[in-house]
């Protein structure tokens, strides 16, 4: 049986949560550790259409939110917003390039993190500055080879065709 | 200029907002209430399973890891070890009619333990998914007897307080989030100082609205106070770290190093809040 590219997507961002919940605290340093859920979200955004990675953004927003069992709500808006703005990318620059596809990953995390703040204020704000600058740095470390794998899951895009 | 409400993909988006929007506000609901959540319910179902599943999978690499490492050393210590149980069982028989002696003296002091509920230990599944939030996720839940407010404990110390119960799982407040704060006392009997301890966000916690007179060195034991409703008193919580002076105005504050670690928890008991051992 062939698994559909949309389903391989989803059963990512739920490994990749579970994964998160389970392994991600021992990766801590100085109090900052990596988002997992928010790197496959960002990996997906960035070889995906906005209004796809919209969808992928609510699925992750929910799956994270659950998760954590409180401000779902403000997860699943920050997601969907760090789907949207990633995948309006779309034909824009050339996502394939790694500088681009780092420069897209530190502002789409930081732009999901301002989000959530918004919805879900923190009591201390220089902590949230830190933990978001922080978390931000660390989800590069996982964005190239993550990202590779998402382009294998996905069929091949519009401007790769239009490259060869 | 394309009409935006003729594109589907726009109505897409704004579909999966309001849907946002009401899993937010149920869960929010849901929360306040102290009921499951039906949404995260069903999301909990998929995920506790792959999520005990890959704990154990992880603690068996860990092992494995150990042992190549360590195998010299394990050996010799399994070695001495085997001798030292040697010596337990036999320690272990005149032990055995201590217990049933003990146990007839309590039964004729009328000190049985059966007025507190029985604790119900639960596996921890995950830890602290976000930066933000310190919680955890345990495998017991609604159907085990389960309730928001039960408190979570180890032989060590409080850990914190469960707010959320699916059916199989429940999600447990740390001490150490920046949410959390529980009535605390120092235990020293010349001292006896109350104050609030509080999460920070991050290892330590703090314990604040002490008198500017309270009696608080490093060291000293906190324990909880009882005061405010939702934790019984007497649980230790840790030792006072650092002591910060007039940091408001008529008023001290603590640095508090907990007694559990969260990062190495595996088990932990939760109690009713009315029946925690003393």
């Amino acid at each position: 049986m062939r698994v559909p590219p949309w389903l391989k997507l989803v059963l990512l961002l739920l490994f990749a949560t579970t994964l998160q919940a389970t392994v991600a605290h021992r990766l801590q340093i100085r109090g900052v550790q990596p988002d997992l859920n928010k790197v496959v979200l960002i990996c997906i955004a960035v070889n995906t259409s906005a209004q796809v990675a919209t969808t992928y953004g609510f699925v992750a927003g929910w799956l994270m939110g659950t998760m954590v069992g409180m401000s779902v709500g403000s997860y699943l808006i920050s997601r969907m917003v760090l789907g949207g703005a990633l995948g309006l990318l779309e034909l824009r620059v050339f996502r394939h390039n790694p500088i681009v596809l780092i420069l897209s990953a530190l502002a789409g995390s930081m732009l999901c993190e301002a989000v959530f703040f918004l919805f879900s204020p923190q009591q201390n704000a220089p902590r949230w500055v830190y933990q978001a600058t922080g978390e931000s740095v660390c989800n590069l470390l996982f964005v190239l080879p993550i990202s590779a794998w998402v382009r294998r899951i996905l069929p091949p895009s519009p401007g790769l065709v239009y490259a060869s | 200029m394309r009409n935006v409400w003729r594109d589907k993909r726009f109505w897409v988006i704004v579909g999966l907002a309001l849907l946002s929007l009401l899993i937010g506000i149920q869960h929010n609901r849901a929360v306040q209430r102290g009921v499951t959540d039906p949404f995260a319910e069903a999301v909990m179902a998929v995920v506790a399973p792959i999520q005990s599943a890959l704990r154990a999978t992880g603690e068996f690499l860990s092992d494995f890891g150990y042992g190549v490492v360590h195998g010299r050393r394990l050996r010799e210590e399994n070695r001495r070890l085997r001798q030292q149980l040697e010596a337990v069982r036999t320690a272990q028989v005149a032990q055995e009619e201590l217990r049933q002696e003990n146990e007839r003296l309590r039964r004729l002091l009328a000190m049985t333990q059966s007025a507190k509920a029985r604790p119900l230990v639960a596996r921890v599944l995950a830890i602290q998914p976000s930066a933000y939030f310190h919680t955890l996720i345990v495998s017991k839940g609604k159907a085990d007897g389960v309730r928001p407010r039960m408190v979570a404990v180890t032989d060590k110390g409080l850990v914190g307080v469960v707010y959320t119960v699916t059916r199989h799982t429940a999600h447990v407040l740390l001490l150490t989030d920046p949410n959390a704060s529980v009535g605390a006392r120092i235990q020293r009997a010349d001292s006896r100082a109350v104050g609030i301890c509080r999460g920070r966000g991050e290892d330590t916690l703090v314990l604040t609205f002490l008198a500017k007179d309270a009696d608080v060195r490093p060291g000293d034991v906190v324990i909880t106070s009882g005061l405010g409703g939702v934790y019984p008193a007497g649980i230790p919580i840790g030792t006072v770290e650092q002591v910060l002076e007039q940091r408001q105005a008529g008023m001290r504050e603590a640095r508090v190093l907990p007694f559990v670690d969260v990062t190495r928890l595996e088990e932990v008991l939760l109690y009713p809040p009315e029946a925690v051992p003393e």
